[in-house]
């Protein structure tokens, strides 16, 4: 049982399995340590991540926090994921991107932000959560003051907005000349029910009717012009 | 050696290589794909009729959550619960809606003009031996996914959506499962939860077909009100769903929205046509850093066009761009 081992040890013997280095007899023991013993089943787990991030992940991002489990750290990131706190209005990083039109601004949400209720939902949202974010960055960036009338070059993109959860930046790029109306957090709230429950329906339905993929599905938007 | 016989060795040489070598190579590729198919069939039926509850890793992007699923079939029905977990493994969110293992669609003959299915090597998650299968895309406009597959039952044990930066840009790897096949009722590993889980979403599977009848084939050649879509990317079909009713953000009163459904079998993406006003702002939108979902949305022609679905970003533009309604 591991309550022999130390834990040292056992963190290698958990270690190697993930990696495919013990031997059959280790392996086994290992193996059948784990159908009875929670405690390690969870250290497992954690170590399945622990790989896969360092596989796959972020450097810059580390997920990996001292502790106990590994998952308290995830959870932690979950909880400082409440709140996306900044929003940047860029200019265009595309290279057609109509610069004369596209402004800069910074707004930050305080509490009482239109963003802070699609914190909750930053980690793997379901996707009327993310929906719900997107729409409400399109219902900043449609209302009256924040969007022009006019109509930029054909087939390049007007408008990006990225958001990205916990205190990184969030740009948003659009064709508005008029940064200053767009720096109220009231307008953002103008239209979001309606617009919200627009791209929901978009994203539910094509879950229903398309959607191949196992996962929850996050949304990235690109908008363009009347490329008339 | 003289210049007969040198010539008769290169010869050989190059009869060897040009004839010899390719067939020795080509029944074990052959055998390699067909027996990735077979497998990747035998998960795709697991998913659907495997009785199994385990703890996955979802990784979107840098997010990291941990989910249980639990997958029962009762009489043939179906039915899956998903709830997103906290380190002792109670429940910390209320549903997670979307994910569904039985999502992943069936591999049909036709798939192969545009992935090619491999057999990779061996490996281990959750502590179950796996194969690992790979559906390589045969251009660069969907993703990569990678399949660990249980042998034994044909469980998924881990699934990855591969972007153009061989970083996966969606995963997600059970750490701990088990496994009911139906007709023994064998559990094959046991699951340690060390806290009562509390379901909070069932929801009973529709079968394929259900949603199959409500879609209709139509040609890229002839979509409502004179659209046409141009350039699609091979192996492409287009369906139409049915319409939709919405009001838009700053339109005037409620519009008929056409909603594409484009597949080629393996992935989906949806295109949504709706009318607007030709004065209208044009669509801004969102960009969220993670996860295989995009969405494009153009205003075109008088219609607000959006596209979604779970290929690159590039692909849906392309798409969009290329979409042009003909002149009455």
């Amino acid at each position: 049982m591991s309550n022999n081992e130390s834990p040292k040890s056992i963190n290698e013997h958990l270690s190697a399995l993930l990696d495919d280095e013990t031997g059959a007899f280790e392996q086994r023991r290992v193996l059948d340590e784990l159908k009875s013993d929670s405690v390690l089943s969870r250290k497992l787990s954690a170590y399945a991540l622990i790989g896969e991030t360092m596989r796959t992940g972020d450097s810059e991002k580390p997920l990996i926090t001292v502790g106990t489990s590994f998952l308290d750290g995830i959870h932690e990131k979950i909880e400082l994921e409440d709140d996306f706190n900044e929003v940047v209005l860029d200019t265009g990083t595309f290279a057609n991107t109509n610069s004369d039109q596209a402004v800069q601004t910074k707004t930050r949400a305080g509490s009482t932000s239109w963003l802070r209720p699609v914190g909750g939902f930053a980690v793997a949202a379901s996707v009327g959560a993310l929906a719900f974010m997107g729409l409400q960055n399109m219902g900043l960036l449609n209302s009256p003051g924040a969007v022009p009338s006019g109509i930029v070059n054909s087939s390049s993109p007007t408008a990006i907005a990225q958001t990205i959860p916990n205190s990184e930046k969030v740009d948003v790029l659009t064709t508005s000349t008029n940064p200053i109306a767009s720096e109220k957090d009231d307008q953002y709230a103008d239209a979001d029910a309606q617009a919200r429950s627009l791209l929901k329906r978009y994203v539910d339905s094509h879950m229903q009717y398309a959607a191949s993929t196992t996962f929850v599905p996050s949304v990235r938007v690109i908008a363009y012009a009347d490329s008339q | 050696m003289n210049l007969f016989d040198i010539k008769l060795l290169s010869f050989r040489k190059a009869f060897f290589t040009a004839v010899i070598f390719p067939l020795i190579l080509a029944p074990s590729s052959s055998y390699a794909d067909e027996s990735a198919i077979k497998l990747l069939n035998k998960m795709n039926q697991a998913l659907h009729h495997l009785s199994y509850k385990g703890t996955l890793v979802l990784i979107q992007g840098n997010n990291v959550s941990s989910l249980m699923i639990e997958h029962s079939v009762v009489n043939g029905v179906q039915s899956e619960r998903v709830v997103r977990l906290n380190e002792t493994g109670s429940e910390v969110s209320r549903e997670v809606k979307g994910f569904s293992l039985s999502k992943i669609p069936r591999i049909k003959p036709e798939m192969e003009k545009v992935y090619s299915f491999d057999l990779g090597r061996e490996n281990r998650v959750a502590n179950i031996p796996c194969r690992i299968i790979t559906a390589r895309p045969k251009d660069r406009k969907r993703y990569l996914q990678k399949y660990c597959i249980d042998m034994v039952s044909g469980m998924l044990l881990d699934y990855r959506l591969v972007g153009k930066t061989h970083k996966p840009v969606e995963q997600f790897m059970f750490t701990n499962i088990e496994i009911r096949v139906p007709e023994t009722g064998v559990s094959k590993i046991s699951v340690n939860t060390t806290a009562p889980l509390t379901p909070v979403d069932e929801v009973v599977t529709a079968p394929e077909s259900e949603i199959e009848t409500l879609l209709r084939q139509v040609s890229n050649a002839s979509l409502e009100d004179g659209w046409v879509a141009e350039a699609l990317p091979a192996g492409f079909d287009i369906r139409q769903a049915p319409h939709m009713k919405e009001v838009l953000p700053g339109q005037e009163g409620e519009k008929t929205t056409k909603h594409y459904v484009l597949s080629d079998g393996l992935i989906s993406m949806s295109l949504f046509l709706t009318p607007i006003s030709q004065n209208s702002a044009p669509q801004n939108a969102i960009k969220i850093n993670s996860g295989a979902l995009n969405m494009v949305t153009q205003d075109k022609s008088g219609h607000r066009i959006t596209a979604v679905g779970e290929v690159p970003e590039l692909t849906l533009k392309n798409i969009v761009k290329n979409l042009r309604k003909k002149d009455k």
